[in-house]
């Protein structure tokens, strides 16, 4: 999957006036897809686990938050990179890079939370609550700084359509393919994870009543 | 409706009333203000700060900071002696019990608020005085919104081991976009411009004051219960 993924990004692109550093774009978009995907898997199963209390959701929204949190700081990471040679500066507070950013420390917080909480029904019902307010924090934020900052063209480098080589498209495309994969299955493996950690636990558990 | 209020009302003036006794939020938020008017001026030294670009920030970090020690306070009063668990076996809606912290902690943060500005206004010496009313306008306005997700969140980090460590990791990045929002106004204000020129970021901040408050009213159980 990442063979291909490399394969990609080094053969099919031609050059264009940014150069190599444009490159980053067939990474960056995707992670960026992935990540507001796994934060959509936050909010939804933070909804199922206020609703139900099963902590099937919440592993759900264990993983999401975790592996969208990872792809977030790809995104944080690979986005500055390309910033500093097309606009010539490694940050601007514009709407979608603080978004971006909030994002990234509200989930960072979630995690926290998470780990210094003690683990019980009351802990996660919080971190459903932080998940689900976070969530909705995205398009609030979004709105406050693009209201009052002013807007950068950027809205048009993202534009798929409006890609001038069709070899770029079909870049874009395959590696968004590869990315959303890689991160469904990382989901689902951190899913299975929480899942067999909660049976080794109860397992302990029984045996050492047994033993008692 | 009225026992709504009347929950809420008696739960502000239960925190008012002790913290007229003891005076445990009131003094150090207040004194922690005032240090960090105090830094910022030595930070900026002799210069004056300017009111467009420099005060507003300046202004809204003090308060932001402030703020989250008398919210502190307000949850270590209910986690001593397990009142928290008392408030909550009492069979009233839990989102009485949200807007009467919440009232009361806007109440506090406020007064503190009405203190700093004017030590402020002249430890840096920024002219606040001709454009009193909108700025306090604004003031109330970003102050409620902060009081919502404070209490919200206050709430939630007193259940944890680092509860005085992660209720401002928690609460800063949902209450950006309220900053943002009061930060832009204030700047407009202190700059000698009408207040029709910051209508846009009153009403922004009058809109997140409303989702914060459905936030709290509808999660604030959730945070607290065992």
């Amino acid at each position: 999957m990442l063979l291909g993924l490399a394969l990609a990004y080094l053969y099919v692109p031609s050059e264009r006036t940014m150069g190599d550093v444009q490159r980053i774009f067939y990474f960056h978009v995707p992670f960026a897809m992935s990540a507001f995907l796994a934060f959509g898997v936050v909010l939804i199963s933070s909804l199922g686990y206020l609703s139900t209390r099963d902590r099937a959701w919440d592993r759900w929204a264990q993983a999401g938050a975790e592996v969208g949190f990872l792809c977030c700081t790809i995104v944080l990471l690979t986005g500055p990179v390309w910033a500093r040679s097309a606009w010539g500066v490694w940050w601007t507070w514009d709407a979608r890079l603080s978004t971006t950013l909030l994002l990234w420390l509200i989930y960072a917080a979630y995690l926290m939370l998470r780990s210094y909480g003690d683990g019980g029904d009351r802990t996660l019902r919080q971190a459903a609550v932080l998940g689900i307010a976070g969530a909705l924090n995205v398009p609030i934020v979004y709105y406050s700084v693009a209201w009052f900052r002013t807007q950068h063209p950027q809205a048009t480098f993202f534009t798929r359509e409006g890609l001038p080589v069709p070899e770029m498209a079909i870049a874009l495309r395959f590696c968004l393919a590869v990315v959303i994969l890689l991160v469904v299955d990382l989901i689902w493996k951190r899913v299975w994870l929480a899942h067999l950690e909660e049976r080794r636990d109860r397992l302990r558990l029984e045996l050492e009543e047994a033993r008692a | 409706m009225t026992s709504f209020w009347n929950t809420a009302f008696a739960v502000a003036a239960k925190d008012l009333r002790l913290e007229g006794r003891s005076r445990e939020a009131l003094v150090p938020t207040g004194f922690f203000a005032l240090l960090l008017t105090v830094l910022f001026g030595f930070a900026f030294q002799s210069e004056p700060v300017d009111p467009r670009t420099q005060a507003p920030g300046l202004l809204w970090a003090a308060f932001s900071f402030a703020g989250v020690i008398a919210l502190q306070r307000s949850f270590a009063l209910e986690r001593d002696g397990n009142c928290l668990r008392a408030l909550l076996l009492a069979p009233v809606d839990r989102g009485a019990l949200f807007v009467g912290k919440a009232l009361a902690n806007f109440l506090l943060i406020g007064l503190v608020e009405a203190v700093v500005l004017p030590i402020f206004s002249v430890l840096l010496r920024v002219p606040v005085a001709p454009c009193l009313g909108p700025l306090a306008l604004i003031i109330c306005l970003a102050t409620l919104g902060f009081v919502e997700v404070g209490t919200l969140f206050s709430g939630m980090a007193s259940g944890t081991r680092l509860r005085d460590v992660l209720l401002p990791l928690v609460l800063y990045p949902v209450w950006v976009p309220i900053l943002v929002a009061a930060v832009e106004s204030t700047g407009l204000v202190l700059s000698g411009r009408p207040l029709s020129e910051a209508r846009e970021g009153l009403i922004l901040l009058a809109v997140f004051d409303a989702i914060f408050l459905g936030l709290g009213l509808l999660f604030f159980e959730h945070v607290v219960e065992e």
